[in-house]
C-alpha cells in the first residue's frame, strides 16, 4: 500500500486520539475541495445567481431602481397582451424565433459541410482550419461594422457582386422585409465556429468503420448516412443546442446595425429587453421579459433533448438504452 | 570656509525660502500654453491651415484658488471625432484647471449614442461623473439625482440665457442645470434641387401652402419610383406644426397632465406631415426608403430638397454636404410662425463629494469664454447666452461659410421648449409604441391613433 492511500484511510477506532479533536481524511478533502472551488461558487452566488434572485423579485414591481412599487404580475399580463400598442413581446418573439430557424440549420449546415471538406486529406488542412476559425473570434463589434460596408446599398460589396448578376440594389438594413434576412445572412460569419466542433466529431469517428462498411460495398452516400450522421450525432446535438442559445439570445450585431430598425422589423428579444431597461428605465417589466425568455429557451431546450433519444446515436448505448 | 552647514544658517535659508515662496504666490502667474489656432488662409480655393502658436496666459492673483483642491470628473462629448475630443481634453479643460489652480478634471466619454443609459446607470451606483452634459436630464431631474444650484447661480446669472431653455432646468422651483448651447430647428434647403425644380429659396415668408408644394416640386419620381424627396420627416419633433396651426401640445406648457394633440387645429398641423409620409403623393420617405443611419444623415446625401435640421449641425453640414445649401426660418401656419427648442445643460451629480470644485467647472463651461470657444471651435454650438448671439450670427463656422445662420436664433424669439408631461417616463411610455404604430410602421390610422395616445396619456393623470 502507497503511503498516499494510507493516509485516506479513516483512523482506526482501537487508536486513541492525541491531542485535540482532529477532521477525518474525508472532511478534510472535503473542506479542500469546498476551498478550492470558493472561487467559482462565490463568483456564482455573487455576479449570477443573486442577480438573477433580485431580477425574480424585481419582475413583480414597477420600478426604477430609485424607487419600487409592488405590482404582483401586471408586468407578466402587460407583456403577454397581444395589444401592440402596450407591448412588443409578440413582435420581438417573433422577430428573434425568425431569426433562430433560419440561422441554426444554415449555419450548421455550412459549418458541416466545411469540416466534412477539411476532413479530406487535403493539403494545409490546418490553415484552412485557422482561416475559416478566425471570423469566431473577430470581437462581435468589429463584425457588425464588417457587414454594415458589406450591406452597404450604395457602396456595400454584396450588392456589388449582386449587381453583376443583373439584380437591383438590395437595401439590406433599410428595407423592412429584407433587414431580419439580411441578418441571418450575416449569422453565417459564426459557421467557423461550428466547423471546429464537426471537425474534432469527425476525427473521432473509426475509420475501421468506413472500411468495413467499404467491403461490404456501401457507397459514399451510405457511409455518410449510416456511418457518418450516426456517430457525429452526439456533436450535432450538442452544436445544436448551444447554437440555439446563442441564437435566441442575439443582441450586439442588432445594436450596432439596426438598432432594431427599420420599423422593429429587427427588434430582437434581448434588445428589446434592453431597451426597455436601459432606455426606458422600466426595471421591473424588462425582469419579467428576461424570465419569460428565461422559460421559453428552457422549455425549449427540454423538448429538443427529449427529442434526442430518438436521433441521438451514442456508442455505449446497448438496446436504445445507454450502458 | 567648513563645508557643514550650522544650524542657524539652515533656519536662515529656510525663512528666505518661505518667503520667496508666499512673494512669488502673490504675484501673477505666467504660464506658457500652446494654443492651436485655426487661420482661413486664401490660395486657389478655401482650404483650412492649422498652425500653431505659442500663447503666453496671465492668469491673475485675484482668481487664484477660490476653492480648495478637489478632483473632479466631467463627461462630456464633442460628437465630431478625435478632434473633438481634444478640443475637450486640451483646450478647456487645460483652461480651466489654470485658472482654477488645485481642480484636476477628469474627462470622461459621453460621445457615444447611449451615453445617456449608462450616465443613468451609474447614477443608480452612485458612480456618476461630479458635473456632465445631459439632454432633457435624462429623467435624473425627476429622480433628484441632480444638486440643487439655487444658491450657486442668482436670477443675474441665469438672465442671460433663453427662457424657454432654462424652464426645462427647473423643478418645482429649484434649479438643476444650467443651458450648454441653443438647440432649435430651422428649415435646410439643397439649392441645387430647387433650383432644378424651380423653386423659389425660402426667404422666411413661406406659409404651409407654399412649403407643401415646394416638396412636392422638388419630388423626382423616375420609372414609378421615387430617386429624390421634397423633404424629409422626422416624427420625433412636430410639436411645432401643432403651435404653428393654433393647436396646442397638452395643457401646460411644460409638465403637462392632459394630452391635447388630437383635437382638431393640432391634429390638422400633425396631418400635413403625415400625409408627405402616407398620403397620395408622398414627399418624405417611409422608413427604409432612403438610407437612414440618422435623419442628419439624409440631409447630407444630397437626395432630400428640404429638411428641419438643428443648429448643431451646420458644422457637420460644411464638412459633408457636397452641394449648395442654406437655411431659413419655418414657413408659418394659420396661427403665425412658431418654433421648438431642446433642453440640454450642464448638470452636477446630487451625490458629488467636490460639489464647490462641480459648481466652479459649470460656472467655467456655461460662462462666456467657454462659450465663444464653443461656438467657434470645432463643435460649433449655438451659445446659450443671448448676449453672446452676435458670435453666433457674425463669426461661428457657419456665418463665415456665408450660411443663414442668424435664422436660428430669430426663431429662438418665439421657440417654445419641447413639451414633456408630468413624470415625463410614464408618459413616453405610453405614448411611444403608438406614436410608433403611426408614424414609423403605419399600423395605426392617423386619427384613431393620436386618440389612442391622448386617451392613455389623459387615463395616467385622472
Amino acid at each position: 500500500m502507497t503511503t498516499a492511500s494510507a493516509e485516506l484511510q479513516e483512523p482506526s477506532a482501537a487508536t486513541p486520539p492525541t491531542g485535540g479533536p482532529r477532521l477525518n481524511a474525508r472532511r478534510r478533502e472535503a473542506i479542500t475541495a469546498y476551498i478550492l472551488i470558493s472561487p467559482w461558487i462565490i463568483g456564482f452566488v455573487v455576479f449570477i445567481a443573486g442577480p438573477m434572485l433580485a431580477s425574480l423579485g424585481l419582475s413583480f414591481m414597477e420600478t426604477d431602481m430609485f424607487s419600487y412599487k409592488w405590482v404582483g404580475i401586471e408586468n407578466y399580463a402587460q407583456l403577454l397582451s397581444f395589444d401592440t400598442t402596450r407591448s412588443l413581446f409578440w413582435k420581438a418573439l417573433f422577430n428573434t424565433a425568425y431569426y433562430v430557424a433560419l440561422s441554426i440549420p444554415l449555419t450548421m449546415i455550412v459549418g458541416f459541410s466545411i469540416a466534412m471538406l477539411l476532413n479530406q486529406g487535403i493539403r494545409g488542412r490546418s490553415a484552412y482550419r485557422m482561416i475559416y476559425y478566425l471570423p469566431a473570434v473577430i470581437p462581435g463589434i468589429a463584425v457588425s461594422m464588417l457587414w454594415l460596408w458589406l450591406f452597404n446599398t450604395d457602396f456595400g460589396l454584396i450588392n456589388w457582386f449582386l449587381s453583376w448578376l443583373g439584380i437591383d440594389k438590395v437595401r439590406w438594413l433599410q428595407d423592412p422585409g429584407v433587414a431580419k434576412l439580411a441578418l441571418v445572412i450575416m449569422s453565417i460569419w459564426g459557421a467557423g465556429a461550428n466547423m471546429l466542433i464537426f471537425l474534432a466529431g469527425l476525427q473521432s469517428i473509426p475509420t475501421p468503420l468506413y472500411e468495413a462498411a467499404t467491403i461490404d460495398g456501401a457507397g459514399a452516400w451510405r457511409r455518410f448516412r449510416n456511418i457518418t450522421i450516426p456517430m457525429i450525432s452526439p456533436t450535432l446535438f450538442f452544436v445544436l443546442i448551444t447554437d440555439m442559445i446563442w441564437s435566441f439570445q442575439v443582441f450586439t450585431n442588432v445594436f450596432v446595425m439596426t438598432k432594431g430598425g427599420p420599423a422593429n422589423s429587427t427588434l430582437m428579444y434581448v434588445l428589446y429587453l434592453y431597451n426597455l431597461a436601459f432606455k426606458q428605465y422600466r426595471f421591473g417589466f424588462a425582469s419579467a421579459l428576461a424570465w419569460l425568455f428565461f422559460i421559453i429557451i428552457m422549455i425549449i431546450t427540454l423538448l429538443v433533448f427529449k427529442s434526442s433519444n430518438a436521433w441521438v446515436y451514442y456508442e455505449a448505448e446497448i438496446g436504445g438504452k445507454r450502458s | 570656509m567648513s563645508g557643514s552647514m550650522s544650524r542657524r544658517h539652515f533656519l536662515r535659508l529656510s525663512a528666505l525660502a518661505a518667503g520667496g515662496t508666499a512673494l512669488t504666490a502673490c504675484a501673477p502667474q505666467v504660464v506658457e500654453k500652446v494654443v492651436t489656432v485655426k487661420e482661413t488662409v486664401e490660395v486657389e480655393k478655401e482650404v483650412e491651415k492649422v498652425v500653431t502658436v505659442k500663447e503666453t496666459v496671465e492668469v491673475p492673483a485675484e482668481i487664484a484658488p477660490a476653492v480648495a483642491p478637489a478632483s473632479i470628473r466631467l463627461a462630456e462629448g464633442s460628437w465630431v471625432g478625435p478632434e473633438g475630443i481634444k478640443f475637450w481634453t486640451d483646450d478647456i479643460i487645460p483652461r480651466f484647471e489654470l485658472e482654477n489652480p488645485g481642480i484636476t478634471v477628469t474627462w470622461e466619454s459621453a460621445e457615444s449614442d447611449d451615453y445617456q443609459d449608462k450616465l443613468y446607470a451609474q447614477a443608480v451606483a452612485g458612480d456618476a461623473p461630479d458635473v456632465f452634459f445631459i439632454w432633457w436630464s435624462g429623467g435624473l431631474m425627476e429622480k433628484g439625482q441632480l444638486l440643487q444650484l439655487d444658491e450657486y447661480f442668482d436670477k443675474e446669472y441665469m438672465s442671460d440665457f433663453y427662457p424657454g431653455n432654462v424652464v426645462g432646468q427647473v423643478l418645482d422651483g429649484k434649479l438643476y442645470g444650467i443651458p450648454k448651447y441653443i438647440s432649435t430647428v430651422a428649415l435646410g434647403y439643397n439649392k441645387d434641387i430647387l433650383d432644378e425644380a424651380g423653386v423659389p429659396y425660402p426667404d422666411g415668408t413661406w406659409d404651409v401652402a407654399t412649403y407643401l408644394d415646394a416638396c412636392q416640386k422638388c419630388t423626382k419620381v423616375t420609372d414609378g419610383e421615387i430617386t429624390q424627396w421634397g423633404n424629409y420627416i422626422s416624427d420625433g419633433y412636430l410639436q411645432h406644426w401643432v403651435w404653428m396651426n393654433g393647436g396646442e401640445w397638452m395643457n401646460a406648457d411644460l409638465f403637462g397632465t392632459e394630452a391635447l394633440f388630437n383635437e382638431a387645429k393640432a391634429a390638422e398641423g400633425l396631418k400635413y406631415n403625415y400625409d408627405m409620409i402616407y398620403g397620395a403623393n408622398p414627399t418624405s420617405a417611409k422608413p427604409g426608403q432612403i438610407p437612414d443611419m440618422g435623419w442628419w444623415n439624409v440631409f447630407s446625401t444630397g437626395k432630400v430638397g428640404l429638411v428641419e435640421s438643428h443648429s448643431w449641425t451646420v458644422t457637420n453640414y460644411i464638412r459633408e454636404n457636397n452641394f449648395a445649401w442654406d437655411f431659413a426660418t419655418l414657413p408659418k401656419g394659420s396661427a403665425g410662425q412658431a418654433g421648438l427648442t431642446f433642453v440640454n445643460s450642464y448638470s452636477a451629480f446630487n451625490g458629488t463629494k467636490e460639489k464647490d470644485a462641480s459648481v466652479k467647472l459649470i460656472e467655467f463651461l456655461t460662462g462666456p469664454w467657454a462659450q465663444k470657444a464653443m461656438c467657434l471651435g470645432i463643435l460649433g454650438l449655438q451659445p446659450a447666452r443671448r448676449s453672446m448671439r452676435d458670435v453666433w450670427d457674425t463669426v461661428s463656422m457657419g456665418a463665415q461659410a456665408g450660411k443663414n445662420v442668424k435664422a436660428f436664433n430669430d426663431i429662438m424669439e418665439y421657440a417654445r421648449l419641447t413639451p414633456e408631461f408630468k413624470d415625463s417616463q410614464k408618459a413616453n411610455e405610453v405614448l411611444n409604441p403608438i406614436w410608433e404604430q403611426i408614424w414609423v410602421t403605419g399600423e395605426l390610422p392617423f386619427q384613431e391613433g393620436l386618440d389612442l395616445a391622448a386617451e392613455r396619456i389623459n387615463s395616467l393623470y385622472q
